[in-house]
């Protein structure tokens, strides 16, 4: 992973662990805060609508007193008192005192349970209500919860019961109001609350469960099955929301009703959804933040670094010379001007090494010339010392020693000339010729040329292998330059072998380039001598001129190939000419 | 054989006489103003209740019923037969007796009407002939029925009678206004003429009747007790208005078990405040004389026993007249005691009869003969009803298996109540006749009281 990548990563990842460590300390907090204004307002409404419940409990007792004084219900009464009580004229009479008296429900009850008349059942008057045949003092009972028979359903109410007594026998006035949506509805809710009354009036179902919001009912039947209050937070078609159930009793603790307060968490939903949102944002700014300021940051310490890269990479691509110039005032600047004074200094070593080598060279060149030279100068010398002699000391053998000595000194300056010649040659390397070669025939063709003096019966056996790769195929080359210097590698070989051995020629065809071996199993060289080797005037031979791998060397080279060696003492030696063939 | 002339001027006799100990003498002049329940789009012989209700103010018959439910002459003033099986009856009309467009009344105009309420007439000369197999006593009660008025078909098709009042503006929804008419053969009533008002609730109308908006008002028998206990004068009649379930549902036992459930005596002692008799028959005792005979029996233990092994869950429909307030009480009585009886009985109103489930209907009696009216009964009940019973024992079978199958199930029997207001004066005592029909040529109103 490159220095940028992990920048890059540390800097978002730093970011967006920020944010969502933010985003999740703004939500908890946002949520605490939210959970505790809705309890609040909760319990503000529980509490108004149990003020509401007492309030209009109050009135109902009020109005059912009123109405038990009234002029009706004491003509009722007196009809009660008589030993045979017509009730018949009095059975519309309830709807009347209901409406006079701004009450929904209405009953008058004779002792015994009779109903006399009923105003939110008009066809009850004969049946019972049992209600009253509880002993009671119903004077001191104030409104309670009653499960209220109308004629297609059942009703909540929230009723009061006064007795009306003449001659001692008692004409009871069961009255009051609906415990509906009107009187929820009366609750001032705060805005994202509300209130649902659920009258339990049925066992086997619920009444008044919104529609698509069966969760409701079901937590209307849990509370109807703990009968405790509850707290739940419901996943609705509109959003969460959280209700407080209460459940409502009547008499006997009867559960009569579930009134629900609900308080959406609507609000807190979209509140969390833009924290949500806020830290999705800034985490995505963070994270293009980041990619920029790593993007800078590599501006300031990478690109140096990969301009000091770069130089090192031009300065091992051969390039001594490559200076990198960075003003960035910190340590990548004193890294790049030690780089500049390093590759100074390789720069003024390789210029001191090359002066060096040329002299060492122009002295070698300079040995090896004289070395050359005065081989055939010596005989030179006693020739014409001989022929001062046999003048001065035998005239007679002079012709003679005259015919000897000119063929000698013309055979000596014959081989000075030819020393001079191959010089020259190599000083004239012209430049290669380039043609489609055949590598593989080249090679065949150089098997043949020096398979009759491998074979020749004076020189211990040497065995050719010639191992040809048929993909090797044809080069662009100068194919007298390469003949010349495969030559002189089979040549150097031989040389090598002189108690005899293996020669091995191969041929490859590798990634884009050929490859030409020539191996033998000679007596090797030291590594110090493989350095040295393509050296001109170097050999390791008592009578090589040192030019024979200098030209192979320059052959290779003029073709943009590269030659290698390997080579161990006593184990012989590889010469490896890489190609390329294009 | 009958034979009485200028009943008007015995009436007005009798009423001078009464005038001896009256306050009033009968006075002429004045609009009666009448208050009815429903409107109708006219007053027709052959139409419903409501259209038949005030057709002896237009329309005269043949014969009327007295006080007593006596037939006694009136557009015929004797009939006579020579047919010794007495099926053929010749029938003498009143002379000089117009129509209200002044045609006379002839016995061809008579033989058509009565034609056109289904039975054998026709002008034999001056006479009438009708043909009739069930005795003189059942034709002449058919012939004092509504639907035996006679009346002329004018250019126009409308029906002109020639009663003591004559049509002079009507309106269905509203209701009209009569005039006197002038050459009726029993003398001009008293009244100049009746103003009609349909008013839809008691309340207003016995409000109006209280303040002196009306003189005359159709009042329900559940009123009638809290009218008489404000001094209101009520006229009611015989028992002529069945209430009646029709139960259209298969399941026998459990229209058994619904007949078993009905508290009758609540609906009448309360409902109907003791108005009307409760109903075990299709027809009332005054007119068949055999009523007695059918028990209305109440067991809702019995009922609950049915309904027990015969468990019904689906809600049952009881249907009533929309608007008609006294039928929704006697239908949410009778629903609540079916529930008692775990009878799923739910009351509706309901402008349709008919279908399944069950339906609370108001069935007056069609005709003062009997048998004519369990035959009109039974049509309007849509039961099959096989022949035309001529004998008490004959109609007995009739109307009994017609309550075999707890198809119908009586409830109550509704007489026709009237109140009238202070100025309202009878020469007779009170205008309403057994029957239910008012006779308001009789009637004056008390001057300077308007």
């Amino acid at each position: 992973m490159s220095f940028r990548l992990r920048l890059l990563v540390f800097i978002s990842a730093a970011v967006v662990s920020t944010v969502a460590l933010v985003t999740w300390n703004a939500s908890s907090s946002a949520r605490r805060a939210f959970e505790s204004v809705s309890a609040q307002h909760t319990a503000s409404l529980v509490e108004q609508f149990r003020r509401e419940f007492a309030r209009r409990g109050e009135e109902v007792v009020r109005r059912v007193e009123g109405l038990a004084a009234s002029d009706a219900v004491q003509r009722v009464a007196v009809e009660a008192g008589r030993d045979q009580p017509d009730y018949s004229p009095y059975v519309n009479e309830a709807a009347a005192l209901a409406a006079t008296h701004g009450l929904e429900f209405v009953e008058l009850v004779a002792g015994d349970g009779t109903i006399i008349s009923s105003a939110q059942w008009p066809a009850r008057f004969g049946y019972r209500q049992e209600l009253v045949l509880q002993p009671q003092d119903w004077k001191a009972q104030g409104a309670f919860l009653k499960r209220e028979e109308l004629p297609s359903e059942a009703a909540l109410a929230l009723v009061a019961v006064r007795a009306v007594t003449v001659r001692d026998r008692p004409v009871f006035i069961v009255a009051g109001l609906r415990l509906g949506p009107g009187f929820v509805a009366s609750l001032v809710l705060p805005e994202g609350m509300r209130a649902l009354l659920f009258p339990i009036l049925d066992p086997s179902a619920l009444v008044g469960a919104p529609a698509g919001e069966e969760a409701i009912a079901s937590l209307v039947y849990e509370v109807r099955g703990t009968r405790q209050e509850l707290t739940r937070t419901l996943a609705l078609p509109g959003g969460e929301e959280t209700f407080q159930a209460i459940p409502l009793f009547g008499r006997e603790r009867t559960l009569l009703g579930v009134l629900l307060v609900g308080s959406s968490r609507k609000e807190l939903s979209a509140l969390l959804a833009r924290l949500r949102w806020e830290g999705f944002t800034f985490a995505g700014l963070g994270v293009a933040l980041g990619l920029v300021l790593s993007f800078w940051t590599a501006a300031r310490v990478t690109r140096p670094l990969e301009r000091l890269a770069a130089g090192a990479r031009a300065v091992a691509a051969g390039k001594w010379e490559t200076r990198v110039d960075i003003r960035s005032g910190d340590e990548i600047e004193q890294l790049a001007n030690v780089f500049n004074s390093m590759t100074g200094k390789l720069v003024e070593q390789r210029d001191r090494l090359v002066q060096t080598e040329r002299v060492a060279a122009w002295r070698e060149l300079a040995r090896r010339l004289a070395h050359e030279l005065k081989n055939p100068l010596f005989p030179l010398q006693i020739t014409v010392e001989n022929l001062q002699r046999a003048r001065e000391q035998a005239p007679e053998q002079f012709d003679e020693v005259f015919r000897e000595s000119t063929a000698t000194l013309l055979a000596e300056l014959g081989n000075l000339k030819a020393i001079i010649g191959r010089f020259s040659d190599f000083a004239k390397m012209p430049p290669p010729e380039k043609q489609a070669v055949g590598i593989n025939e080249l090679v065949r063709d150089a098997a043949r040329l020096f398979e009759p003096q491998l074979k020749a019966a004076q020189r211990p056996p040497i065995e050719l292998e010639v191992a040809i790769d048929p993909h090797a195929g044809v080069i662009q080359a100068d194919p007298d330059q390469l003949r010349r210097a495969l030559r002189n590698l089979i040549l150097n070989a031989l040389d090598a072998m002189e108690s005899g051995g293996r020669l091995t020629l191969r041929t490859r065809k590798m990634e884009g380039a050929v490859w030409l071996e020539v191996a033998d199993t000679g007596q090797g060289l030291t590594p110090e001598e493989c350095a040295r080797l393509f050296t001109p005037y170097y050999t390791t031979r008592r009578h090589g001129t040192g030019l024979g791998l200098a030209i192979v060397q320059s052959v290779v080279s003029d073709h943009r190939g590269r030659i290698g060696v390997e080579s161990q003492p006593g184990k012989g030696t590889t010469f490896r000419i890489e190609l390329p063939e294009v | 054989m009958l034979r009485t002339k200028y009943p008007r001027l015995a009436a007005i006799s009798l009423a001078a006489a009464s005038a001896l100990f009256a306050a009033t003498r009968p006075q002429y002049g004045g609009f009666l103003r009448l208050q009815v329940r429903a409107g109708a789009d006219r007053i027709n012989p052959a139409g419903t209740a409501a259209q038949q209700k005030l057709v002896p103010l237009v329309f005269d018959r043949l014969v009327e019923l007295d006080e007593r439910g006596k037939p006694r002459p009136a557009l015929a003033v004797s009939w006579r037969t020579t047919d010794p099986r007495q099926r053929r009856w010749r029938f003498t009309l009143r002379p000089g007796v117009r129509f209200h467009n002044g045609a006379p009344l002839t016995a061809r105009a008579a033989a058509a009407a009565l034609q056109s309420a289904g039975l054998q007439a026709a002008a034999a000369g001056e006479e009438l002939v009708v043909s009739y197999s069930g005795g003189i006593s059942a034709l002449l009660r058919e012939l004092a029925g509504a639907r035996c008025a006679i009346f002329l078909k004018g250019a126009a098709g409308a029906a002109g009678g020639s009663g003591p009042f004559r049509i002079e503006q009507w309106s269905a929804s509203r209701g009209g206004r009569l005039l006197a008419n002038e050459e009726h053969w029993a003398g001009r009533p008293f009244l100049d003429g009746i103003e009609i008002e349909v008013q839809g609730t008691p309340r207003d109308r016995l409000l109006d009747l209280e303040l002196e908006k009306a003189d005359l008002i159709e009042l329900p028998a559940s009123e009638v007790r809290r009218a008489a206990q404000r001094g209101l004068r009520v006229w009611s009649s015989a028992p002529v208005e069945l209430l009646a379930l029709k139960v259209g549902i298969d399941n026998a036992l459990l229209r058994e078990a619904l007949g078993l459930s009905v508290d009758r005596d609540a609906i009448r002692n309360v409902l109907l405040q003791r108005q009307g008799e409760t109903a075990a028959s299709l027809l009332p005792n005054w007119l068949s004389g055999y009523a007695f005979l059918f028990a209305a029996v109440r067991d809702p233990a019995r009922a609950r026993e049915l309904m027990s092994g015969n468990p019904r869950r689906q809600p049952i429909p009881l249907t009533y007249e929309a608007g008609d307030r006294l039928a929704q009480a006697v239908a949410d009585r009778i629903a609540l005691d079916a529930r008692a009886a775990r009878i799923p009985l739910q009351s509706a109103p309901s402008a349709a009869a008919g279908g399944a489930g069950v339906r609370l209907m108001r069935l007056p009696l069609a005709s003062p003969e009997a048998g004519r009216a369990l035959a009109q009964m039974a049509a309007a009940l849509d039961l099959p009803m096989t022949g035309s019973p001529s004998t008490p024992q004959a109609l007995y079978d009739a109307e009994a298996a017609l309550l075999a199958g707890v198809q119908v199930i009586p409830v109550a029997w509704l007489p026709q109540t009237w109140a009238a207001g202070r100025r309202v004066r009878c020469a007779s005592g009170r205008a309403v006749l057994s029957t239910g029909e008012l006779r308001l040529a009789e009637v004056w109103l008390e001057q300077g009281s308007q």
